[in-house]
């Protein structure tokens, strides 16, 4: 064929400089359990660098951070029934020496059962778990487990916590979706057992707390053993959530109870007449 | 009409030449949208009908050139070069354009 | 969980029949870049003899290829890292050679193609929530030339 620069010698250039010649799923495995262990790492440490810090965060500290966006709670404002409850948990705080942690009791106008400790000093149940409470000294326990998360800093651990988790999928992982389908499950289970380990430490300083209190833990197991029909019966489905099994806390909580000698007696202080009146909203 | 992406027409004289003509269209190119060309796109391979598509539109663009060279009354269009530029996410414009000239 | 068991099904998708279907498009295009090699194609615009060409046209090929779910993610976790994304150059040089053949096919009857040029723009890839698996579109087009026919020993076909 005519050609300015020649005569034409057809040659099939080697495409190999083009393709790459390692096999491409041995770099994708390697490459995802580097990565995988980055991870890793990368919450274990910054999970220690939260415990660490949160604990010099003294609580009048953290009452003067948050209590400007968490509900201000005047104490002269709480109804008959908060301070029956308020009482309690003072009660309870000076018995143990807690005096440290200024905590106001709110209760919500709720029929489900259910409890809460904010940042800032305020624990509340709502209507539906104190009327559904037997006796004082369930509630007492419930209120000793609220106050256990406030001496323990969980409230603000959860709050480090999650901040970390921001941290890590939205600079490491992106915003592709590729990130969320592989990594998405390992974080969820890993933050539920870390919360279900909160839990169970907390209920052992509400153990302690309504020893403190009543001379013995005997209202402590009422309340959980209640709880118990409520648990899933689906295999697997524990690790998804965020407190352990009512069944596990029980069991938990007699031995702990064992351990520290603590006794079980069946007399149980009434809730109090303010208290009761809850019932019939 | 005679059309070469050179500077002339080989074993032609070029007479006169007319100017630039162009041709563009604008298409969509969003994959996300087609169900089943996701679908397909798990699997990898030739995406045909995006091939089909973009031939289909680069084809429109070039007879709309050929067509403004026609009224300029050309019967070749030498130098022709094709261009692509993102308008939109998702959208794209396909841009053709030539010298229009008159040959022996 | 049945997030990640979605995501695990379509890699292995991905892995096994887009590696497949590449083996498949190699082979042909070897195939196919074999039979065609006598038919040449240049860059440059010179032109030997201009005056004896009898026809000249602008041919193209063009093809749009898809990767794979696997290579998706192949190279994003290679994108974290940095470096060489492996993943996708075999993408790429499978739809620039698909491409340029489909433009010889089109100059089938000519004896030359002049001044090739090659573009290439990705389809499809969003970011964030409209993440699409991205795609490549290569264009090829030259201008095929057809000689009168010579009774000349210099040709060599």
């Amino acid at each position: 064929m005519k050609h300015p620069a020649g005569a034409f010698n057809p040659k099939l250039p080697d495409a190999s400089p083009n393709i790459p010649k390692h096999s491409l799923l041995h770099e994708f495995v390697a490459l995802l359990m580097g990565l995988s262990l980055i991870l890793v790492l990368l919450y274990v440490v910054l999970g220690l660098l939260i415990d660490f810090a949160v604990a010099r965060i003294p609580p009048q500290r953290e009452q003067t951070l948050f209590s400007q966006w968490m509900p201000e709670l005047d104490r002269s404002k709480q109804s008959a029934a908060e301070r029956e409850l308020q009482r309690v948990v003072d009660a309870m705080q000076q018995r143990t020496g807690i005096v440290d942690i200024p905590l106001r009791v709110l209760i919500i106008d709720h029929a489900q059962p259910n409890a809460f400790a904010l940042p800032g000093g305020s624990i509340g149940v709502t209507s539906g778990l104190v009327t559904g409470a037997g006796s004082e000294n369930e509630v007492a326990m419930v209120l000793g487990h609220e106050i256990g998360h406030f001496v323990l800093r969980h409230h603000l651990r959860g709050l480090g916590r999650g901040l970390v988790v921001v941290l890590l999928s939205s600079t490491i992982l992106g915003i592709e979706p590729q990130g969320q389908g592989l990594f998405g499950l390992p974080l969820v289970l890993a933050s539920s057992r870390y919360s279900r380990e909160q839990e169970s430490a907390a209920d052992e300083v509400g153990l302690r707390l309504l020893n403190a209190l009543y001379g013995h833990v005997g209202g402590a197991l009422d309340f959980f053993e209640r709880m118990k029909s409520e648990d899933p019966t689906l295999v697997g489905a524990e690790l998804f959530r965020s407190h352990p099994l009512s069944v596990e806390r029980v069991k938990a909580l007699a031995e702990y109870a064992r351990a520290q000698a603590y006794a079980a007696r069946e007399d149980r202080v009434p809730l109090s007449a303010s208290l009761q009146d809850l019932v019939l909203h | 009409m005679i059309l070469t992406n050179i500077e002339t027409i080989p074993g032609k004289q070029i007479i006169e030449h007319y100017g630039l003509v162009t041709g563009s269209t604008v298409r969509s190119k969003h994959v996300g949208r087609d169900i089943v060309a996701s679908f397909k796109n798990i699997f990898g391979g030739e995406l045909r009908g995006y091939t089909e598509l973009l031939n289909e539109s680069r084809q429109e663009a070039i007879d709309r050139m050929i067509a403004q060279a026609q009224s300029m009354g050309a019967n070749a269009i030498v130098n022709v070069r094709f261009s692509t530029s993102s308008i939109a996410a998702g959208a794209a414009e396909l841009y053709v354009y030539g010298t229009a000239v008159l040959v022996s | 969980m049945i997030e990640l068991g979605i995501t695990l099904t379509l890699l292995l998708c991905g892995l096994v029949v887009g590696s497949l279907i590449e083996r498949r498009h190699y082979e042909s295009i070897r195939e196919r870049e074999f039979l065609t090699r006598r038919t040449p194609l240049v860059s440059h615009e010179q032109i030997a003899d201009p005056m004896l060409v009898q026809e000249a046209a602008l041919v193209v090929g063009n093809v749009v290829i898809g990767m794979d779910y696997f290579k998706w993610f192949a190279g994003w976790v290679r994108s974290v890292f940095g470096g060489r994304v492996t993943a996708y150059e075999t993408l790429v040089d499978r739809a620039r050679r698909e491409a340029v053949l489909r433009m010889k096919d089109a100059a089938k009857g000519f004896d030359i193609i002049v001044n090739t040029r090659i573009e290439s723009c990705s389809i499809g890839g969003g970011t964030g929530q409209r993440a699409g698996i991205p795609s490549i579109e290569v264009f090829a087009y030259g201008t095929a030339l057809k000689y009168a026919p010579q009774e000349s020993s210099q040709i060599l076909q």
